[in-house]
């Protein structure tokens, strides 16, 4: 019978710092849509006599990242070098940090499909610089370097993970803390969130595990969970059919949907580490760590109790609505606007998501921004306009630049709230149904509701829509008894 | 006749209109066009753009207005500073077509003062060496003896100074390249505290040692330039954010109660007996002068050259790896693909010496002997380190020899450990990063033979007053005949 098997999966995950400017030079960060080469300067492509000089930005940001992955910050920390060569590192070494790293010591709690919370381990964040990116055409190569020297923290995980979906959630969470510091877009399709997984496999139960296999080049969350499972797969394999799994770096290759070998054991790379003579020490006061605590954002969880208990809404919607910051930020200004938290959460929860998953764009390219909701909330909320209209209302305004009020005034779908008009309407309704006016006046008491709601509907259509229910009962019911 | 006077007698000649800094440069080129052929000193001269500046410094004195203390005055910097626009080698090939793109923080400070760079002179191969023979570009001579080394690594720095054709310069000392040298030829040579004059835009050897600092014919020459290059720089991170004063303030010659300390350590086997004459002379003057002379032990000294020798070639290893033919320099003619590139152009781009310590640097850096070499060499640094600091809460200076012996033949067969042992006296200053001052204190053999006066870190006030106080005393500054 064959055994069962288990795996044990940790993550490197590199983040691009969103600072103004590269880490050891004042060429701007800013270069998506410059011309190769152009935010480059001695310092950044290597020049003989450049030296490196740290961005202060880049530590408060690094460090904003350690409070949000729960890291001990190291008061006192270096750089070291990190020799190898390769065309798009301009110095032919990088600068990292090696035995000493800024933060250690967090950790970030997944939940089981069981429903158990599960703490993954952070190991270490360091910062590092980034390197260029060699393009090849044909015979040729080019490097452009306006990425080079570009801040990166790299987030190492403890081998806490056991299969491609605690990974998946893992590598979510970590992404979600750091969009909440705000101190990276942390996009993997941009490529400022990016991750390599360390993977073996071992006899469950057994006490050490397998041999490790680095798989780098994961550029997608699919990417990674696929690569992950693959790995396992191919691991497994390996080892029933009699192999050995070899220490060696491998490379996704998202096309084929396979790893392949990048480099082995044997071709493993002795990167010298020394200290950076060029940088000195890195020294964290307290007073920097107190001002970074005070400018920290609410934490998600933090947003979700204080949306639990200010707002009175469900803990599964305040857990929706803070699933990022840039909703969470949203929704508190609908409320802001509309005064009416419970029927925000709710537009929000049903038209908003929806819209954006059909159109598959984010809270950021909604259109309707949020002082234009909170209107059309607070029409329903006086009762300017019933639910029904004011979901044609937002239909309407998606693509439309009128304020919501407007619309509704150029549209005419304002309720009719003018008693003498609905009486008009509901003197021809009940002269047209004699059939259910005669029915509702020998109807018992619990059949009655049900009676007046038919008598009612056909007012409201009568309307359009546009009568105020409440009124339209009201004098219903006066004109029946 | 102007190239005999000192920086500090020409900027007063200029101030007070006997000369114009137009005559200067036309005199000291005039000097050069004499003297280059047989000493070598120079890798690039720029007589047109300092004949240019020097009209604008005369304007300045034209419309009468006040002069900077070194405005006008020419210099020449070492050819491993980077200037905009000009070719800055290292003395290597693999920049043998390296043309500056920004200017070295020194560089600019020189320019800023209204300094007139008049060219760039002659070293060792990124400044690894104590001949100035492991240049790519030429052998520069001794100044004394046509048949001798300057010394190194700025050896072009120290033989222009010397020879009589510039007053000042400027060189790098990572383990006694300025002080060295200048022993050689007979002149002022200090290497400042690390991290008081910025590195930025000097190609680096070994970070953790290099540091540029002044050469001249007189401590006042010197530490007029010094005045002018040090201080705290924002583009070098090493660079110590502290005063600098004017150091030309306080030479009054007076060592009146000074405290010199003298090292056993250093007074060893390998001294030449010559030399040692000469410093025991330059001890007993020091003693006439009013100073108080401490015998003092430094129980390390004798690790400091293996210390160096691991440390150095350990950060140049790495620092040299910049140099690969990909961005700018020199890249092999023909390759097949960029393994081959680089194998060639470092290859083909380096000399035997580079290559010796880069092979070093790489070997004790490696995975299995990172602990018994580099890691083990950084704890003897601190023991060296702290010798010093001990010594220095008893005594204000110490006194060393400069060198074991003078200037040797070009011809000389030495083995390279034979050469490194040349830097013993010089070489603990780099590891503790304190600054040591070089002074001509006597000639052996009609060679100049100089003594060391070493500091506390950012100190060279005292270095530089008892330096001077002995120049004024015992020295008579000389330019031998070429
Ligand atoms: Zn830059």
């Amino acid at each position: 019978m064959a055994r069962e098997w288990e795996s044990v999966i940790g993550l490197e995950i590199h983040c691009q710092l969103d600072t103004k400017t590269k880490v050891w030079c004042g060429c701007s960060s800013d270069y998506d849509n410059s011309p190769e080469n152009t935010h480059t300067c001695p310092i950044c492509l290597g020049h003989p006599g450049a030296l490196p000089k740290l961005n202060k930005k880049v530590l408060d940001y690094a460090i904003k990242a350690g409070f949000a992955l729960n890291c001990d910050i190291n008061k006192e920390s270096k750089f070291d070098r990190k020799n190898y060569f390769y065309p798009d590192t301009p110095k032919n070494y990088q600068i990292t940090q090696f035995d000493h790293p800024y933060a250690e010591g967090g950790h970030i709690d997944i939940k089981l499909s069981n429903g158990d919370d599960k703490r993954i381990g952070v190991t270490r964040i360091h910062i590092e610089e980034d390197a260029g990116k060699s393009i090849h055409a044909g015979e040729e190569s080019f490097i452009n370097f306006n990425r080079a020297s570009m801040p990166l923290i790299e987030i190492v995980s403890e081998p806490d993970m056991r299969n491609s979906e605690e990974a998946y959630q893992y590598l979510n969470l970590v992404r979600d803390a750091l969009k909440y510091t705000k101190i990276s877009d942390v996009s993997m399709e941009l490529g400022s969130l990016r991750c390599d997984a360390n993977i073996s496999v071992m006899h469950k139960g057994a006490k050490e595990f397998g041999t490790r296999v680095e798989v780098k080049n994961l550029n997608s969350f699919k990417g990674v969970a696929r690569a992950i499972d693959y790995e396992i797969s191919r691991q497994i394999e390996e080892i029933e059919n009699g192999g050995e799994i070899n220490q060696e770096t491998r490379l996704w290759d998202e096309e084929s949907q396979v790893t392949r070998v990048m480099r082995s054991k044997e071709e493993a790379m002795d990167y010298r580490f020394f200290p950076e003579p060029d940088l000195v020490r890195i020294v964290i006061t307290d007073e920097q760590l107190e001002r970074l605590e005070e400018e920290m954002p609410e934490s998600k969880i933090a947003k979700m109790t204080r949306f639990v208990t200010d707002y009175k809404i469900s803990e599964n919607d305040a857990e929706t609505l803070s699933s990022s910051i840039e909703l969470a930020d949203y929704f508190e200004k609908v409320v802001i606007s509309s005064t009416n938290p419970k029927l925000s959460c709710n537009w929000i929860l049903t038209e908003v998501l929806r819209v954006l998953k059909d159109n598959n764009k984010t809270i950021e390219e909604f259109s309707i921004n949020s002082e234009e909701l909170g209107e059309i909330i607070k029409l329903i909320d006086k009762g300017a306009i019933s639910s029904k209209i004011a979901k044609k209302l937002f239909e309407i305004k998606l693509n439309d630049e009128r304020s919501p009020m407007k619309i509704v005034e150029e549209e005419k779908m304002a309720q009719v709230a003018d008693t003498s008009e609905i009486e008009k309407m509901v003197v021809e309704v009940v002269a047209n149904n004699p059939k259910l006016v005669e029915d509702y006046k020998v109807a018992d008491e619990g059949r009655k509701p049900r009676v007046i709601k038919g008598l009612m509907g056909q007012v409201m259509k009568a309307s359009k829509g546009k009568a105020n229910p409440k009124m339209v009962m009201d004098i219903l019911t006066e004109k029946l008894s | 006749m102007l190239y005999k006077h000192t920086a500090t007698e020409l900027s007063a000649m200029l101030k007070a209109k006997k000369i114009t800094t137009v005559e200067l440069i036309n005199d000291i080129f005039d000097r050069i066009e004499k003297t280059e052929t047989e000493l070598g000193s120079f890798t690039l001269l720029k007589k047109e753009s300092a004949l240019e500046e020097a009209k604008k410094v005369d304007e300045k004195i034209a419309r009468g207005e006040e002069l900077l203390p070194l405005e006008g005055i020419p210099i020449a910097i070492k050819d491993n500073m980077v200037s905009k626009g000009d070719l800055t080698t290292s003395a290597s090939k693999i920049l043998s077509n390296y043309e500056g793109i920004y200017d070295a923080t020194v560089v600019k400070r020189l320019k800023d003062a209204g300094a007139i760079i008049i060219g760039k002179t002659n070293m060792d191969e990124f400044a690894m060496g104590s001949t100035t023979k492991s240049s790519y570009i030429k052998e520069s001579k001794n100044p004394w003896d046509l048949e001798r080394t300057p010394g190194g690594s700025s050896g072009g720095s120290a033989s222009s100074v010397g020879g009589g054709q510039v007053p000042l310069s400027l060189g790098s000392d990572t383990g006694g390249s300025i002080r060295q040298p200048a022993a050689f030829c007979g002149i002022v040579g200090l290497k400042p505290t690390y991290g008081r004059v910025s590195r930025y835009g000097l190609m680096a050897f070994a970070s953790s040692l290099d540091q540029i600092g002044p050469m001249g014919r007189s401590v006042e020459d010197v530490a007029a330039l010094f005045n002018v290059i040090g201080g705290y720089d924002e583009m070098d991170a090493t660079s110590m954010e502290l005063e600098m004063p004017d150091f030309t303030m306080n030479l009054d010659g007076n060592v009146k109660g000074m405290k010199i300390g003298i090292p056993k350590e250093y007074f060893i086997d390998g001294l030449n007996p010559e030399i040692k004459k000469v410093t025991e002379e330059a001890i007993e003057n020091f003693r006439k002068l009013g100073a108080e002379i401490v015998p003092i032990s430094l129980p390390n000294t004798e690790f400091a050259p293996a210390t160096y020798y691991i440390i150095a070639p350990a950060e140049a290893s790495s620092n040299l790896a910049r140099f690969d033919g990909v961005r700018y320099g020199y890249r092999a003619s023909s390759y097949d693909g960029i393994e081959d590139m680089y194998i060639k152009t470092r290859s083909e781009g380096f000399g035997s010496e580079v290559k010796r310590r880069i092979m070093i640097g790489t070997y004790v850096l490696s995975a299995g002997y990172y602990d018994a070499y580099y890691k083990k060499a950084q704890k003897v640094r601190r023991l060296i380190k702290n010798d010093f600091e001990k010594a220095f809460n008893e005594v204000d200076v110490i006194l060393t020899p400069a060198t074991p012996g003078t200037s040797f033949k070009l011809t000389d067969k030495k083995t390279p450990v034979e050469l490194y042992l040349e830097d013993i006296f010089t070489i603990p200053a780099n590891l503790s990063g304190i600054p040591g001052l070089v002074i001509p204190a006597g000639k052996v053999d009609n060679l100049p033979v100089g003594i060391q006066l070493l500091g506390k870190a950012f100190d060279e006030a005292t270095i530089l007053k008892a330096g001077d106080a002995y120049e004024k005393a015992y020295t008579k500054m000389e330019i031998p005949k070429l």
